[in-house]
């Protein structure tokens, strides 16, 4: 399980390279103090980008933010029927409910 | 241009079923992966990629979390919210039966686009503009 630990900032910087290492790794959080205040947070990339709401899929295309969802799927059988099924049994749902 | 997505062109197009696909359609998505058109997807139809990959009818290969991300802060996509202009919208008319067709034809009127759907019943319903063959 990831864990947080604080850390003042002469052991961060002593430790930079292991703490990269371990954010990137086990998901762990370092919070670095300086003079007894907790003043920055280290974490992992992956952990960064579901805080900050950005994503890895987005490739910039001529200054815009492009996500290319063809072909990034798979499909299984009819998907055609497979929506009809879907819809037909949450409006059947719906109505035994209120029956 | 912006176009508005029905579920099963968004998921023919993801999951690479261009056979399946009108040929303008399949253009428009092809243009939207370009960043030169905009698409939006519904509300209904998100949820409805949810369940669909839920009882493992397709795979994306990414976190649902992150999928919506992705969509959401895309330039070429955006996120269409069922608001209150939506369903007061889709109240307007009652030819189609079907509550999730209504909503996402009432997200194309308010939004003032044509909608991508190979739906006949939508098509010949002239409610909403729509782009297919």
């Amino acid at each position: 399980m990831a864990k947080e630990k604080i850390m003042t900032f002469v052991q961060a910087r002593s430790k930079l390279s292991e703490i990269v290492d371990r954010v990137a790794e086990s998901g762990d959080t370092y919070v670095v103090s300086k003079r007894q205040k907790p003043l920055a947070v280290i974490i992992g990339i992956e952990k960064y980008r579901e805080l900050s709401g950005t994503s890895k899929y987005l490739k910039n295309v001529g200054g815009k933010k492009i996500f290319k969802l063809g072909g990034i799927g798979k499909a299984f059988g009819d998907i055609d029927e497979a929506i009809r099924e879907l819809r037909k049994s949450r409006i059947e749902a719906v109505a035994k409910k209120f029956s | 241009m912006t176009y508005v997505t029905d579920t099963h062109a968004l998921i023919h197009h993801v999951t690479e079923r261009k056979r399946r696909l009108g040929r303008r359609a399949c253009n428009v998505f092809d243009r939207s992966d370009r960043g030169l058109d905009t698409i939006i997807v519904p509300f209904t139809v998100l949820e409805e990629v949810l369940l669909l990959s839920e009882v493992g009818k397709i795979q994306i290969p990414l976190p649902f979390r992150e999928f919506v991300i992705s969509l959401d802060k895309a330039d070429n996509l955006d996120l269409g919210i069922n608001d209150t202009a939506v369903i007061l919208e889709a109240a307007t008319f009652t030819t189609v039966r079907d509550p999730y067709d209504r909503l996402i034809i009432a997200q194309a009127r308010v939004a003032g686009v044509p909608l991508i759907t190979g739906n006949e019943q939508i098509q010949g319903s002239g409610l909403v503009r729509t782009v297919w063959d």
